[in-house]
């Protein structure tokens, strides 16, 4: 037994440093991985932040306006809104019918 | 095998001759020793050296090795162990930091007002700048800068950072990375961009660079940069040989700026901006300016200014154009300041809507001063001195009431208050405090005269009347959250003041124009003469306040014109138009059902069905 016991105990310390070598490796790969991904992250975070502001561009008013003339489309008058009941329930009381002007 | 054996004979007898003069000459005096012969060696092993030099030796080296490991034992034992974890630092770790990004701001729904996107810096190394001329004319292209430009940056030898272009968009960096100029590098960066270009340009203001970041400089970008802003943080790597960072470690995380979601209704916004230019434009204006407000809630829904700016254009900034005026100049208000001398007449109940004021003969002197209304006129009521905008009337019942009474109600209601908003420069105005006052200027402070306000101040004085006699602070933050009310007023004082107001915008009161389709609106023209170097001159100021819908006021819009001289400069003829233009559209962009006569009888007549199939 006690011839055994420093055997078995040394290569078990054998496989243990392999295995702490082999868990650092892993540890570090998996670091270099997560930071990749941080970078992606960072870098859709920036473009979702140009796409949202192109997007502020694109839609505003003065353009969708500009749009709106080119097609032909008037700003609503009040001429031509027509105020009807609600419901026969809900009596006489106006409602807005107004058409909603499309942004 | 010995190439000397291929030799011939004469060779190998010179080269063993210099061998054995060369070991004569090492050996120096034992030579005839060694040229006798190997028998006697022997005795030249067998020599005594003294015993202590071999201790000498051994100890030397031992205390040698005794040393090193006294010395390691040291540095890795726990003693010291500072000096080993320095140079490892030195080798390994690296501390960088980490800018955070700018918050993004909305609008209430939440379109992008100002945001940061990725940008790239060039820069170049002046000592390593090697470029042929061909390459060179390629880069000050692409950089949009001359070439003499180019030359004199590069020129700059004793430095070995210079920035080429800052802010350029990611793929024109692209470009300049693929001409492969040596010593040309790129960096990454963030710009600020505003959608909405001239349009929110004064409210929003703009950012800077300084040594420690980009910092709001003016606007709402300066007021919230503690939010936008966010805190810098510090970051603590570990590094292999190649670079590749293998731990990391926060020594102070960086707080991100916080996105904001302002008041701002971006369609108001382009409404009010548009009209601001429009009226501006067409009386040949020095300035102007509109403010509205959301009567309900205080919240600003829009805020504009011309002459305006384009903040993508920093180098052609001119600080007259930048100022926000409706927040931080001041002017004398002139009759749009009525209703609340009037109102608070009313609510001391010195006058009612119907008692009679002699303004004749249009004019009235108080200690050696003369007030004039522009269109004298005889009897009115009180409802008519508000519609008609009689300075003598108006004077007359400010006199009737103590000065405190009077410099209460305009102070409850802001004027000469540090206001409560959080914009940029937001001003206090002037009201002096009224044991100050003389008698004729009691009555001057009653029409506008002697006092000065801000177009932000004015409109959210209105709001009194627009809601039933009590205040909210003006918030440029969506808020939704209800805010606990001031009362200056009575409800039914209000609701006087209101239909005064609304008779102002009749026929027979001074803004006509004023008026809209579909709704009522109610509101108070002022024109002041504006003052320069102390005295009065030419130059007017053209106000318009007023709310809508007067059923139901649900918004405050207020419109300055500053020295119109196209011709006209009535407040109802410059300023009124413009109130109207916005109002309407800020109505419809906030689908507020109309509230006039005329639309109330479409609804009968659609009800009785006779126009519903044709529409």
């Amino acid at each position: 037994m006690t011839r055994i016991a420093p055997l078995v105990l040394s290569s078990l310390l054998v496989v243990c440093a392999l295995a702490l070598v082999a868990s650092q490796y892993r540890a570090r790969e998996l670091f270099a991985e997560l930071e990749v991904s941080q970078q992606d992250a960072k870098a859709l975070d920036a473009e979702a932040a140009r796409l949202r502001s192109e997007l502020g561009r694109a839609s505003q008013p003065a353009i969708v306006e500009g749009i709106a003339r080119r097609l032909g489309m008037r700003a609503i008058n009040p001429d031509r809104i027509v105020m009807l009941p609600a419901t026969a329930a809900q009596g006489p009381q106006p409602v807005a019918a107004a058409a909603k002007e499309q942004r | 095998m010995s190439p000397a054996g291929l030799r011939p004979a004469a060779a190998r007898s010179r080269a063993a001759a210099r061998a054995a003069a060369g070991r004569a000459a090492a050996r120096g005096p034992s030579r005839p020793a060694a040229s006798r012969g190997a028998s006697r060696r022997g005795d030249l092993l067998t020599v005594k050296l003294p015993a202590w030099r071999s201790k000498l030796l051994l100890f030397g080296l031992f205390s040698a090795f005794a040393a090193l490991s006294v010395r390691a034992v040291y540095l890795q034992g726990g003693w010291s162990t500072g000096f080993l974890q320095r140079q490892g630092e030195a080798r390994y770790a690296r501390t960088l930091p980490e800018t955070p990004t700018r918050g993004t701001i909305f609008d209430r729904n939440r379109v992008v007002l100002a945001s940061s996107v990725p940008a790239r810096a060039i820069w170049a190394n002046p000592e390593d700048f090697d470029a042929d001329a061909k390459q060179k004319a390629q880069l000050a292209r692409l950089l949009q800068i001359s070439p003499q430009e180019l030359r004199r940056r590069i020129a700059n030898d004793d430095r070995s950072f210079v920035y080429l272009r800052r802010q350029l968009d990611p793929e024109v960096a692209q470009r300049v990375e693929a001409l492969h100029i040596n010593g040309v590098h790129s960096l990454k960066e963030y710009r600020r961009q505003y959608p909405e270009g001239t349009v929110t340009s004064h409210l929003l203001g703009f950012t800077g660079f300084t040594k420690v970041g980009e910092h709001g400089l003016e606007g709402v970008e300066r007021e919230y940069e503690a939010l936008l802003g966010g805190q810098p943080g510090l970051r603590h790597l570990i590094e292999d040989r190649l670079g590749h960072t293998i731990e990391d470690d926060w020594l102070h995380e960086p707080v991100q700026g916080q996105d904001i979601v302002l008041a701002i209704d971006d369609r108001i916004q382009y409404i009010a901006h548009t009209a601001v230019k429009q009226a501006a434009e067409a009386n040949a204006a020095h300035a102007a300016s509109a403010v509205v407000l959301d009567a309900r809630t205080g919240e600003l829904l829009a805020l504009a200014n011309w002459p305006d700016f384009d903040p993508a254009r920093r180098s052609q900034f001119d600080p007259n154009q930048v100022r926000d005026r409706a927040v931080t100049d001041t002017f004398e208000p002139g009759s749009t300041l009525k209703p609340f001398s009037v109102a608070a007449a009313m609510e001391c109940g010195l006058v009612r809507p119907d008692t009679v004021i002699d303004t004749a003969p249009g004019r009235l002197t108080i200690a050696g001063r003369t007030i004039t209304d522009d269109h004298p006129r005889g009897a009115l009521t009180v409802e008519q001195v508000v519609a008609k905008s009689s300075n003598v009337g108006t004077a007359k019942i400010a006199l009737q009431m103590p000065a405190q009474t009077l410099w209460e109600t305009l102070s409850a209601v802001g004027f000469g208050q540090v206001p409560q908003t959080a914009l940029l420069g937001a001003v206090t105005g002037r009201l002096r405090p009224p044991s100050t006052w003389r008698p004729v200027e009691q009555a001057t402070i009653a029409y506008g005269y002697g006092m000065s306000v801000s177009l932000l101040q004015l409109a959210h004085a209105y709001l009194v009347f627009a809601r039933d006699g009590d205040i909210v602070p003006v918030s440029v933050l969506r808020t939704d959250s209800e805010v606990t009310p001031v009362r200056v007023l009575s409800a039914t004082t209000a609701a006087k003041m209101r239909r005064m107001l609304e008779l102002a915008t009749s026929d027979e009161g001074t803004a006509p124009a004023a008026r809209i389709a579909g709704y009522r609106v109610a509101g108070k023209t002022g024109t002041a003469r504006k003052l320069r170097e102390g005295r009065y001159t030419d130059a007017y100021v053209s106000s318009f306040v007023g709310f809508a819908p007067v059923s139901d006021p649900r918004i405050v819009v207020a419109v300055m014109i500053d020295d119109p001289h196209a011709g006209r400069y009535y407040g109802g003829d410059v300023a009124a138009p413009a109130f109207g233009t916005i109002a309407a559209g800020t109505l419809r962009a906030l689908q507020i059902p109309p509230d006039s006569p005329s639309m109330q009888f479409a609804q009968a007549a659609a009800s009785a069905g006779e126009q519903a199939d044709g529409r």
